[in-house]
């Protein structure tokens, strides 16, 4: 099975675009979703999309709140 | 100061005592270095932090021009100005350690960005260049009320759901931007945009209750290119 960290690389790239692309974010996850310019209304979308993904109960405010990806990876997996 | 005919933001509409400022965040190498003078070292250490070119280059654009409106408005030096942010990251102007009264937002989208100034401290406003949303059935059934739903689900055409659906979130948005609360406010579902709104009408005058008694004014400030809209707290 995919790692954590694997899964939520690609539900970022699936998911998230900044200017039509894609936001492949490699293999450094120390960075947050506004670092990366995400929209608000991508950050509401990524909150679901996270709590589908796994079986999370995230509201848009913990999505924003989170200060990296790496963060959600840890809190994920802790 | 950035001479008139080399300002990359012009007027765009002015409503009551609002003006809203069209802000153009297109490539442009020239314009970026002459913004990157205007921030002050903290907003040029933000900037230098997005990951990507197009939101650092339209933060930077959004940025400096709102500092040239804000100077010129209060008659203020740069060096003069600071811009602080609630807790909520609301950004607000504080000239030689005093705040200043009225209000102001930003919002920046694709090439477009958008700065409203006016009396009312709560005023918000909001950008969304026009895209097809490849998450659009989730957002509707996250974000929209109940008519607002069903609204969208009478269009077929599926670039006509993608424009209702961010000229419906646009609303909202400039609602809770101007309330100031960010991420912790109401549901955008509970934030109805008013049915005349929705019938086609450019601006109306109306109450959330879950956020005031007071009334509201909403300006549809949309063109075929994006979604926009503007809110402000009336007497
Ligand atoms: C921060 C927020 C305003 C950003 O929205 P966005 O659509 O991604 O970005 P926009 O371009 O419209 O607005 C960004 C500007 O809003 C301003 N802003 C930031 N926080 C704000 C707040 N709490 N209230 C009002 N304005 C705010 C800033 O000037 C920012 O510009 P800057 O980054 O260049 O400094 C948004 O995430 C938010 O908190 N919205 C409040 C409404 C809400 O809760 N929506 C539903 C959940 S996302």
């Amino acid at each position: 099975m995919a790692s954590t960290a694997d899964r939520l690389r690609a539900m970022v790239s699936n998911n998230l675009e900044v200017d039509g692309k894609p936001v492949n974010v490699g293999d450094d996850l120390n960075v947050g979703l506004t670092d990366l310019g995400v929209s608000s209304v991508d950050v509401v979308a990524f909150a679901k999309l996270a709590n589908e993904e796994f079986d999370l109960s995230l509201t848009v405010e913990d999505c924003a709140n989170i200060p990296t990806l790496q963060a959600l990876v840890d809190r994920i997996d802790g | 100061m950035i001479p008139v005919d080399e300002r990359w933001w012009r007027e765009y509409r002015s409503i009551d005592d609002v003006v809203v400022y069209e802000v153009d965040v297109s490539e442009d190498d020239r314009r970026e270095a002459l913004a990157a003078h205007i921030l002050d070292e903290e907003e040029w250490e933000r900037s230098q932090r997005f990951v990507f070119p197009g939101p650092r280059r339209r933060f930077a654009l959004c940025r400096s021009a709102l500092r040239s409106i804000l100077c010129l408005r209060i008659g203020c030096s740069n060096d003069d100005l600071k811009l602080g942010a609630t807790d909520q990251e609301k950004p607000y102007a504080i000239v030689r350690n005093e705040p200043i009264e009225f209000g102001f937002n930003v919002s920046h989208s694709g090439d477009y960005g958008l700065i409203a100034i006016g009396e009312a401290p709560a005023l918000g406003v909001d950008v969304e260049f026009r895209r097809h949303h490849p998450n659009l059935d989730l957002l509707v059934s996250t974000v929209l009320s109940p008519d607002e739903k069903a609204q969208i689900a009478s269009v077929n055409d599926l670039g006509e759901k993608n424009n209702l659906f961010f000229d419906f979130w646009t609303v909202k948005e400039a609602v809770l931007k101007a309330v100031g609360v960010g991420m912790s406010g109401p549901e955008p579902s509970e934030i109805e945009v008013p049915r005349e709104m929705r019938e086609g009408s450019r601006s109306c005058i109306t109450q959330f209750r879950q956020i005031s008694a007071r009334n509201w004014r909403l300006v549809n400030l949309g063109t075929s290119k994006f979604a926009a809209a503007l809110a402000y707290m009336v007497d």
